[in-house]
């Protein structure tokens, strides 16, 4: 599979399409334990993991973590204690993009095992910054609630890993619509 | 010369830190602007979402024990006694309400008109979730435009029936209230509810203790200078007023530092007080489940409470705006 530019329009009609599911039906998705909360799975978090295994260079990558952390944190207004800030998950995707980025080459990308894997460290990571600087920034969450989050966290990026490799299938389906064919080829995807 | 790619990343960077830094007034803002690209297209999500949840969450029948069906029919003899007593104090009332009817046709003109409901209800729908499953809010319409303001509190209504088959159009019906949150961010078109299971959610509530003839029970009266234990009836059943009302994170809410001796047990209700400023009127909010006892402080217990409302398959609510602010 080759490593192409995103085309950055239909990629942000693409990230506003995900959000809309995964604010409204996404709750069909989610599941309720009755110790830790709400348990659903991150399908932004598939796009991010799908973008940093294709996209042509670290900067895109980035760029497109960023669109979609952006997109996560305008339509989340609680968790922490109250009312959250809107910054935290653009950067975790942004850096979380990055990395996977920098480590893909050590990945067969189009395996669903390493798709997986990599999405449930994205997300455990990057919700594990974000609850930490929502409760660091709002205040109002004690240290059990905290760990509670941090649970729930964990279950969340196990729920989105092995939905992670269903998603990257059907993202490699339309992926002409969000990344241009690039001429370089990567060595471990073929 | 357009900027690099690198330099607006860089830019993007700056400024979510600078967003972090400046806090919820700058998200909130954020949030108002951005939303409604969000909510038209989310109403037909949040309705499949809500009639799948509505289904799936139904409450599930069993058969009653014979037990079960004795104190159901003890109860129903207690209640229908009960009722006898106040359909004749409610003819006694009626007989007094047509005498008023006379003297408000004789004089009513000279008096202002006198409303019932000291509050404006503001329908709104909600048209999304949280992206993240950690907060429970929703997004609802309309938003500014309609006078939705930040900590206007949020109710939904309900039918009640004990019916198992469908009732019958045309027929009277009754209806109840409850609290089903507030407003934490209001935008032009949209505003964000923080349902009452958040855990930013407190608010202040009233217990009312509901007299059971199957599960009698003492609270401590004060008379005079000393306090005695007398079996709690009509009479002395006072509503028990609490500070720390606040929502779990999961599915209830927890109310902290309950005097022990006011004997609150499963099944008693929670309601808002109409000493708030923004909810001038007692509505419910939902059922004790659940009392637990403080090891460090035996005065005292803590209460998980139920909300009323399906909170998962909500989706038309009442915003509540008191007339006199």
């Amino acid at each position: 599979m080759k490593v192409v530019p995103v085309r950055w329009i239909p990629f942000i009609i693409l990230a506003y399409l995900l959000t809309l599911l995964q604010t409204t039906v996404g709750g069909v998705l989610a599941w309720r334990s009755a110790s830790l909360g709400p348990i659903g799975p991150d399908l932004l978090a598939i796009v991010v993991v799908y973008v940093a295994l294709h996209a042509s260079s670290g900067i895109d990558a980035m760029l497109a973590g960023w669109i979609l952390g952006l997109c996560m944190d305008l339509t989340t207004g609680g968790g922490a204690g109250g009312a959250t800030v809107v910054g935290p998950m653009p950067i975790a995707y942004a850096l979380g993009a990055a990395s996977i980025y920098r480590v893909r080459e050590a990945f067969f990308r189009d395996r669903p095992l390493p798709q997986a894997f990599l999405a449930f460290l994205l997300v455990a990571l990057s919700h594990i910054f974000w609850v930490s600087v929502q409760a660091m920034r709002v205040g109002g969450l004690g240290g059990g609630a905290y760990g509670e989050m941090v649970l729930q966290t964990l279950l969340v990026a196990l729920y989105t890993a092995v939905l992670t490799p269903l998603g990257c299938f059907a993202l490699g389906r339309m992926r002409h619509w969000f990344l241009t064919p690039g001429a370089r080829r990567s060595r471990r995807s073929r | 010369m357009a900027p690099s790619r690198k330099t607006v990343l860089v830019i993007l960077m700056g400024a979510s830190i600078a967003s972090i830094a400046v806090g919820t007034r700058a998200a909130g803002w954020l949030r108002g602007i951005t939303a409604p690209a969000i909510a038209p297209l989310g109403d037909g999500g949040m309705w499949l979402t809500v009639r799948f949840k509505a289904q799936s969450h139904g409450r599930q029948l069993r058969d009653l024990s014979p037990e079960e069906v004795r104190a159901l029919h003890d109860e129903v003899e207690y209640w229908r006694r009960r009722t006898n007593y106040w359909r004749s104090r409610s003819e006694e009332y009626a007989r007094h309400l047509r005498s008023m009817r006379v003297f408000e046709k004789l004089y009513g003109g000279s008096f202002g008109p006198i409303g019932d409901l000291p509050c404006e209800l503001i329908p709104a729908r909600v048209v999304g979730m949280d992206s993240l499953p950690y907060g429970r809010t929703r997004m609802v319409t309309p938003g500014r435009t309609r006078g939705v303001r930040e900590g206007a509190r949020v109710t939904t209504f309900e039918l009640l029936t004990n019916r198992s088959k469908a009732i019958q159009q045309r027929l009277w019906t009754i209806n109840a209230t409850s609290l089903v949150g507030r407003v934490i961010e209001a935008g032009a078109f949209t505003a964000r509810l923080q349902l009452v299971i958040d855990r930013g959610f407190a608010m202040r509530g009233r217990l009312r203790r509901r007299l059971d003839p199957r599960k009698p029970r003492k609270i401590l009266v004060s008379l005079r200078d000393a306090a005695v234990l007398q079996p709690l009836t009509d009479a002395n059943n006072r509503p028990v007023d609490v500070n720390d009302v606040r929502g779990d994170g999961k599915e209830g809410l927890i109310v902290s530092d309950v005097p022990a001796g006011e004997q609150i047990m499963v099944g008693d209700e929670l309601v808002t007080r109409n000493d708030d400023a923004l909810m001038p009127m007692e509505v419910r909010v939902g059922e004790v489940v659940e009392v637990l006892e403080n090891p460090k402080n035996p005065e005292f217990v803590t209460l998980r409470v139920r909300p009323y409302a399906q909170l998962d398959a909500l989706r038309e609510v009442y915003i509540v705006w008191p007339l006199s602010r």
